[in-house]
């Protein structure tokens, strides 16, 4: 009974098995979090989103830093900072004005192929480092960008000039297939109906199609895939 | 005495006893990430990142308190990799229990309002997202989706893309990767016999180039054209 309460709550000692166990524990932690977790922390859109991020793998393992820290404060804190992160997103997608305050807005860096001096001290960022974001961004030649912009999640976008963009299938008046996300047919060996359903095909076309391609079982079919152009691609399970 | 103190903590602890259970920890986390594979160095999901912030912090808070538990610190960061692993592992075998869904933010060039309310991604940060992918123009666009990791993924219209080979009908062309056949002087014999090529083909190539001995190239890279990268 101690040794319970002295792996869910506050100890002064707690041997390595306890701490083992607390472990285990934080990984059910961690699982129920990662399907909770809100996609934008992750995508770190914003200053909010890189504190929630980390902040939050902080506190689900506090429990492991040291005995005193009790499983009950861990999970208060943790809820605390998901409402906190949840009320602020939620502010600033129903008003702009809130969003602008906390999230900031993105700072123009270079317009009509100037660098803006005056931005870039804004944004707190020296000539080196916007050369550098540019190489990063495949546009190492100023020459070549028509704007950059300073993004609130800390990475600079590039906009290049019209020039020096590939060419489009318009432009050339060539014809574009269509185009757009695949459909997934075939997971680890089974079919996705309601895919399948959606393009407005059954199983039986799914089965005749593999047929086409020498495959007899869809279970031995680890993905399969269709493009609105209608490609179909199969990998099966035995390929290396 | 101090060995006690070293493993299991103590009140005081001379520095350089510190310094050496900082870099025992130092080496378990490098042993751990390596456990845990490269998706956990990439976040890929919401779990990997809770663990890289986590996992970090407290080897650190072990490295800096003397009073906490050496042996406790190892034993915990090796599990924590081997909950992190098992959970990937949970993501393979049953996908729905996991991870979070990719959520589909526009489709067929349209907004979809009510994902993005849910998702709480405002416009603003949607504009700013798809301006880092190089696609300033919504309308240029045919799908966005907002991935478990939090990356917004453009899919543009085929009409806005580069044209391609096939649409400008040019002849096919092989790709594959490139092999490496000399890495910093050394001659990468497996890579040399599976392209069925052998040394006196390596040493013709080289001589050809003014090169007398593979040891003096510092890499040697075929590409699937036939060229032959060489830099000394």
């Amino acid at each position: 009974m101690d040794f319970i309460s002295s792996i869910l709550g506050t100890t002064t000692e707690l041997s390595p098995l306890g701490f083992a166990i607390r472990t285990i524990l934080v990984g059910f932690l961690l699982w129920a979090e990662g399907r909770v977790l809100p996609h934008r922390s992750g995508g770190q859109f914003a200053g909010y989103d890189f504190a929630f991020f980390w902040m939050m793998g902080g506190v689900t393992a506090s429990p492991l830093f040291d005995p005193k820290l009790n499983f009950l404060n861990t999970i208060t804190i943790i809820v605390v900072i998901y409402l906190m992160h949840y009320l602020i997103s939620y502010l600033a997608v129903k008003n702009r004005s809130f969003a602008k305050l906390v999230i900031g807005q993105p700072i123009v860096l270079v317009s009509g192929g100037k660098v803006v001096r005056k931005n870039m001290a804004r944004a707190l960022l020296p000539l080196e480092l916007l050369l550098s974001e540019l190489r990063v961004s495949d546009a190492p030649n100023l020459n070549e960008v028509e704007a950059a912009v300073m993004e609130t999640s800390g990475h600079i976008s590039v906009l290049k000039k019209a020039d020096v963009q590939p060419a489009t299938p318009t432009e050339l008046n060539l014809p574009s297939p269509p185009g757009g996300l695949p459909t997934l047919l075939i997971n680890d060996g089974v079919m996705v109906k309601e895919n399948l359903c959606e393009i407005g095909h059954d199983e039986s076309w799914l089965k005749n199609e593999l047929g086409k391609n020498g495959v007899t079982q869809p279970e031995d079919v680890y993905v399969a895939l269709i493009d609105p152009a209608g490609t179909f691609h199969y990998s099966v399970k035995t390929e290396s | 005495m101090m060995l006690e103190a070293f493993f299991n903590g103590g009140p005081t602890l001379p520095f350089w006893a510190l310094a050496i259970r900082a870099i025992i920890l130092y080496i378990a986390l490098i042993i751990a990430t390596r456990l845990m594979q490269h998706r956990q160095v990439g976040i890929l999901t919401g779990h990997n990142y809770l663990v890289a912030a986590g996992i970090v912090s407290l080897a650190a808070i072990r490295m800096v308190n003397p009073e906490s538990s050496l042996v406790s610190g190892l034993v915990i960061v090796f599990a924590y990799a081997g909950v992190n692993v098992l959970l990937s592992y949970l993501d393979i075998k049953f996908p729905k229990l996991v991870d979070r869904k990719p959520v589909i933010l526009m489709k067929d060039g349209r907004l979809n309002k009510k994902d993005m309310m849910d998702a709480h991604v405002t416009l603003d940060n949607l504009m700013g997202q798809i301006r880092l992918k190089g696609a300033h123009n919504l309308s240029e666009i045919d799908s966005l989706v907002l991935e478990p990791t939090g990356k917004i993924s453009v899919v543009k219209k085929p009409s806005f893309l580069p044209v391609n080979r096939h649409q400008m009908n040019l002849p096919p062309k092989f790709v594959d990767l490139p092999t490496v056949l000399v890495y910093d002087g050394e001659v990468q014999r497996d890579n040399l016999n599976r392209l069925k090529l052998d040394l006196k083909w390596l040493k013709d190539k080289l001589q050809q180039q003014g090169i007398a001995d593979s040891s003096q190239v510092f890499f040697a890279v075929l590409e699937p054209s036939g060229s032959l990268f060489i830099s000394t």
